[in-house]
């Protein structure tokens, strides 16, 4: 099985990597600061099972043909589950201890997989889903929807900035406009499996819980609202 | 003391019978259910960023990994050949994750919760 699935040290020259190490860090600076504006520690459970599932889900290479394969990526799911903030923070477990523990993507390349996944990933997957909702009706058929287009977009968007970084930092002779094709081309397919994924994902946790989905939240914490203003009048 | 009422993450759901710990639990059941699955069915072919990099050339610059001789490496526990080794990686990567976002969270509200008593 192929588990080696992010990027590896020696892709990137350094000063690109110590770029992107130090953008992840004010990201993840960023992300603890909006957090915590609304975070409540009833969510630490929930959140950690968000975690859970994206290193669970990373597993499960799926193939996409002519001898390639797909993983999760995890961003737009966490976004629409746990919101942008929490979500950058819950990548960022999972890619450090993948590195860390099991030496799948590089150490010099941490804040490249960081970036690209928790935070590239991440926030493309929340403002696709935040820009198909608001054209789309308000009702839940309409947010897993929304989440399917999250996840599609978010993987080639995440290949793009790959191809990105590349440009800038790396010592190897190349085809950038040939590996940037290559990149999207393979990434979109793979971005068809991640929207499969976050839809069925997200429409399970709102059939059971729609007040566990944060992109969901205006659907459910209208009816109690409503409520509790007629008890005050 | 407490925090602010927030309905939407009782213990007690207004939307279903499902409690935040039967949530978690089937979540953990099904998560573990992916990994097992995972070892057998998952796909070996390279994915995306392997395969682009092997066909344009570049895959050769991947240096390797500063921590390759973990005894975790590569998602394989190096002291148990087999799948039981990976199933055992599995288990540790699944408790390590969870439990340090559980505990990270944990950290930022108990921060968060002490600003609102002082207010």
């Amino acid at each position: 099985m192929v588990r080696d699935v992010h990027v590896p040290d020696g892709f990137l020259d350094l000063p690109v990597s110590v770029a992107t190490g130090v953008t992840a860090a004010v990201a993840i600076g960023a992300s603890i600061r909006q957090a915590r504006r609304t975070l409540d520690e009833r969510v630490a459970p929930i959140t950690g099972l968000v975690a859970v599932f994206i290193f669970a889900a990373q597993w499960f290479t799926f193939p996409v043909g002519a001898g390639t394969s797909g993983h999760l990526l995890g961003g737009a799911l966490a976004a629409i589950l746990v919101g942008p903030w929490l979500a950058t923070l819950v990548l960022t477990v999972v890619v450090l201890v993948q590195s860390l523990w099991f030496a799948d993507g590089g150490l010099t390349a941490l804040g490249t997989n960081i970036l690209l996944m928790g935070v590239v990933g991440v926030w493309v997957g929340w403002l696709t889903f935040r820009g198909v909702r608001a054209v789309l009706p308000a009702s839940r058929p309409m947010v897993a929807a929304s989440a399917f287009f999250a996840g599609l977009v978010s993987v080639p968007a995440t290949a793009a900035a790959f191809v990105g970084l590349f440009a800038l930092g790396t010592q190897i002779p190349l085809d950038l406009g040939s590996v940037f094709t290559a990149m999207l081309g393979w990434h979109t397919l793979i971005g068809v499996g991640e929207g499969v994924i976050t839809l069925m994902v997200v429409s399970a946790v709102l059939a059971v819980r729609p007040d566990l989905v944060h992109g969901a939240r205006d659907l459910v914490a209208a009816r109690p609202l409503v409520i509790r203003n007629g008890i005050a009048a | 003391m407490s925090a602010p009422h927030d309905a939407e993450w009782d213990d007690q759901p207004e939307h279903g019978e499902v409690t935040n710990r039967a949530f978690v639990a089937w979540g953990l059941i099904l998560s573990i259910s992916v990994c097992i699955l995972a070892i057998f069915f998952a796909s070996d072919l390279p994915d995306g960023l392997t395969h682009v990099a092997q066909n344009e050339g570049f895959a050769t610059a991947a240096s390797p990994h500063a921590a390759a001789d973990g005894p975790f490496a590569n998602y394989q526990a190096s002291f148990i050949p087999g799948a039981l080794g990976v199933l055992v990686a599995g288990a540790v990567g699944i408790a390590g994750v969870g439990l340090i976002t559980w505990g990270l969270v944990r950290l930022l509200s108990s921060g968060r919760e002490r600003r609102v008593d002082r207010s």
